[in-house]
């Protein structure tokens, strides 16, 4: 890069950055920060001005010793700044910046546009709520502060600041120290300065609200604001300091003397609270130990009475707290005055209206005579509707129950079987013997081939009857439960019992129980076959069945047209099958692979089946071969259905089938 | 001690401070600009660490004496170099009589004020040389590239034609980077130089 253009850039770069900063040039430029100092405000130590303030640009508060004062008291004027801007609460004035101008000590502070309560009020006209709200204000404020150790000393409505937009300020806590800082005489001489009294002896601004022990010179803590706080609520309640007189003399001996009307008396119980007014008086006691002991005391007090509730100190007797109850509650009082007088009304009328109503009394007693005999009869009728409607929603839901399951294994299913027998036997606990309930255990007692359980609940609920009640009841010593299980030969009695195929509900049982059966995870049953056969004998399905056990050989041959049975029959048709090899020979009809879902089987030989339908894949668990009579089907197909490796899969001419 | 919010902010006022973290970081900076100028014055490789040290020693002992009023820092800084190099480099004048810079540099009949303007061309182009190293990592693709031919004096067209871009890339991506060096030339300017 060329030199001659770097300095170019630069010096472009650095000349573009001169005029931008104009707000910086001028805060840094500014040499006298408050300007305009206009007087608004002077106590004992202290004048407060209303200035402005070049750096934030807005009319603050400044705060400076008075003039010919020596420079001993700037340490108290410090301190003043200090400790009032240790506090930080929404409640107390804030203080923005503490410095030395010319040799003397300022602080500056919000300046405030808001009147002072003594105006407030005045120009306001509030009621005694609005009031009390500005007093729960200064209370929050007073609160903090003690729970910072700093006292007030000199709270006063001239030194609470309200705005019309709920802003209440406590200010000047010029004459406020910390609860541990010892008192040194520069304070005490100011406490006399700023005594309510000017230089030229008249009393100024609000006398009356300080506590004895201020002015006899004893001990002052946070009970001493307790004090104040209760001149300001004396001075709320009644518009007027509690302690008034010509001179200041006069006021300090009424202060100490505590000779005051209660607060209320001025201007009545009605714009006025005779309870509040006791409040205030317990917190004017003369003697710090019997006024609250913590503002927080008078801030329960106060709240008490704003929800409506007697205060403590007032000792309210029932009656009065009934009342304020009432009070409390306007709508139930109005709603029990209403109820009442509608009772009232309403036996009046019943009254008049008796007469007339027992003379027409007979005819109608005749009619409903005959409005129940028929009630009676339709009852009946409703009744027997209802049951078969039980019935029938009893043998769907099983019916549901044990369907959903037809996709799950073997194991699964004997667990949600589990499951389902459990919350039948749950609701049966629950309900006793109800319908519906009966003929959901009835369904487990079948299922579980618990005959003489089923029986019994048959003779208890005998309706609805179990559709399949005919074999049970050859059956009756057939107790079996999870852990029991019947033996091939029991089940194949069963099935050999039953003489004709069943309608769909009583089928969907057998079909369950089988399922049952074969998914009893101790397989101490093996070899299904012969349920299997017996099962399809039962159906009136056209096979007829070479079983070598030894062997583990199921070699089944269809005589008849395959598969003219209903197809619901069809499929699972294979499911119990458990032998090492099960070879078909279907001559005639379509054969579904879906009938060999869930058997179990090593070698599987299709070579004599002539039509296969190969759909969904088939789970057949346990195997390795498959054969299939040679050209007819895509190897990759048979693989996908079997869900096996296409190595496994074997053709063979159908002229070979004697070799098996 | 002293809160960190009350200590002066700009590097320089804070290595004159004898903070040692702030002035390593000072004395990198302008040791980097004596190696810039003495590279450009063609003093050869086995000679640099030496001078450069001789000069930076000079240097820091002057910066403390520095006062503000009398004259401006950049003219001041471009002065005490000068005076600082041509002093120690005097005895090389023997040995590169064919380095005509250097000749020029070191010869008697030398202005003043094309020396001051001299060694203050090259803390401009450092500086700006900074800040765009500064920038650099901001940039991907061809943003750097655009501003450094921009800085040979390659015009817009041709920065086209060469990074095979359109010409309206190169003005947005010119003054894309121009922005942000010039943004770090200022910061650097305040935390180096005092100001003017």
């Amino acid at each position: 890069m060329k030199r001659e253009n770097l300095a170019g850039f630069f010096d472009d770069a650095v000349e573009s950055s001169q005029p931008s900063y104009p707000k910086l040039s001028a805060l840094s430029a500014i040499e006298h920060v408050y300007t305009d100092h206009e007087l608004i405000g002077e106590g004992g130590l202290k004048q407060v001005f209303r200035c402005y303030d070049h750096r934030s640009q807005r009319e603050i508060a400044y705060a400076r010793v008075r003039d010919g004062l020596a420079p001993r008291y700037y340490e108290q004027f410090i301190y003043e700044g200090q400790l009032t801007a240790s506090l930080d609460h929404p409640n107390i004035i804030k203080i923005h910046e503490i410095g030395v101008e010319d040799e003397r000590p300022y602080y500056t502070m919000d300046l405030k546009k808001e009147l002072d309560l003594y105006r407030y009020i005045e120009v306001r006209e509030l009621d005694l709520k609005a009031r009390l709200q500005i007093y729960a204000r200064v209370l929050y404020a007073l609160s903090y502060a003690h729970s910072q150790g700093v006292l007030h000393l000199d709270l006063k409505p001239d030194n609470i600041l309200c705005s019309n937009y709920g802003e209440v300020i406590v200010c000047d806590w010029g004459s406020g120290k910390m609860v541990e800082g010892e008192e040194d005489d520069v304070q005490r001489e100011l406490q006399a300065l700023s005594r309510p009294i000017t230089l030229t002896g008249k009393i100024k601004g609000t006398p009356g609200f300080m506590a004895p022990e201020q002015i006899t010179g004893d001990d002052k803590d946070h009970r001493t604001d307790v004090f104040s706080l209760g001149a300001l609520l004396y001075f709320l309640l009644s518009g007027e300091p509690p302690f008034s007189g010509d001179d200041h003399e006069q006021i300090f001996e009424q202060t100490l003397s505590s000779d005051r009307p209660l607060a209320y008396r001025v201007l009545g119980r009605r714009k006025s609270s005779r309870s509040l007014s006791l409040v205030a008086a317990k917190a004017m006691a003369l003697a710090p130990e019997d006024r609250y002991q913590s503002v927080a005391e008078i801030q329960q007090e106060l709240d008490r009475y704003l929800a409506g509730y007697s205060t403590e100190v007032e000792q309210a007797s029932w009656g009065k707290k009934v009342y304020r109850w009432g009070l409390r509650h306007p709508l139930v009082v109005k709603g029990a005055a209403v109820s009442l007088v509608t009772i009232f009304l309403l036996c009046q009328y019943f009254f008049s209206v008796t007469k007339t109503q027992q003379e027409g009394l007979q005819v109608q007693s005749e009619a409903i005579d005959q409005l129940e005999t028929d009630l009676d009869k339709e009852e009946k009728r409703i009744d027997t509707m209802q049951k078969q409607m039980i019935v029938r929603s009893a043998l769907h839901q099983s019916h549901r129950a044990l369907q959903c399951e037809e996709s799950l294994s073997n194991k699964d299913y004997f667990s949600s079987f589990a499951r389902f027998a459990r919350s039948a036997r749950a609701s049966q606990k629950y309900f006793g013997d109800r319908q519906d309930v009966s003929m959901l255990m009835k369904s487990v007692y079948f299922i579980e081939m618990n005959f003489a359980e089923l029986i019994a609940l048959q003779e208890r609920c005998p309706e609805p009857e179990f559709p399949l009640m005919e074999y049970v009841n050859q059956f009756p010593h057939y107790q079996f439960d999870s852990k029991i299980r019947p033996t091939v030969a029991e089940v194949s009695a069963l099935i050999e019992a039953m003489d004709h195929v069943h309608e769909e509900e009583g089928l969907s049982f057998l079909e369950a129980a089988l399922r049952y059966v074969i998914s009893a995870p101790k397989k101490q049953l093996g070899d299904y076959a012969p349920i299997m056969i017996a099962l399809h004998r039962y159906l009136g399905c056209d096979m007829t069945y070479d079983y070598d056990p030894e062997a583990s050989v199921l070699v089944g041959r269809s005589s008849g047209r395959f598969g003219d049975n209903p197809e619901m029959y069809n499929c699972r048709r294979f499911s119990y099958a458990n032998v090492d090899t099960l070879r078909l020979e279907i001559a005639e009809g379509l054969f579904r692979t879906q009938s060999l879902e869930d058997a179990t089987v090593k070698t599987l030989d299709l070579s004599g089946v002539n039509q296969i339908a190969f759909f969904e894949p088939v789970t057949v668990h346990g195997l390795e071969r498959v054969i299939i009579a040679s050209g007819k089907y895509p190897i990759e197909e048979v693989a996908r259905t079997f869900k096996i490796p296409v190595e496994w899969v074997q053709f063979r001419n159908p002229a070979q089938n004697d070799t098996l | 001690m002293l809160s960190k919010l009350h200590t002066r902010h700009t590097l320089l006022e804070r290595a004159r401070a004898k903070d040692p973290d702030a002035w390593e970081q000072f004395y990198r900076y302008y040791e980097q600009y004596i190696e810039y100028l003495l590279e450009k014055l063609h003093v050869g490789r086995d000679d640099m660490p030496d001078l450069m040290q001789e000069i930076m020693l000079g240097l820091t002992v002057k910066l403390e004496q520095y006062k503000r009023e009398k004259i401006s820092f950049r003219k001041w800084l471009s002065r005490t170099v000068a005076a600082l190099a041509r002093h120690h480099l005097k005895d090389l004048r023997a040995k590169h009589r064919n380095n005509q810079r250097l000749q020029w540099f070191l010869s008697d009949q030398t202005e003043e004020q094309k020396l001051d303007d001299y060694i203050s061309e090259y803390w401009k182009a450092y500086v700006v040389e900074q800040a765009l190293k500064r920038v650099e990592k901001n940039y991907k693709g061809k943003a750097i590239q655009v501003f450094r031919m921009t800085m040979d004096g390659v015009k817009a067209p041709e920065i086209a034609q060469q990074l095979e871009i359109t010409e309206p890339s190169v003005y947005l991506l010119r003054s894309r980077v121009k922005s942000s060096v010039t943004e770090e030339v200022e910061y650097l300017v305040t935390q180096l130089e005092y100001p003017e």
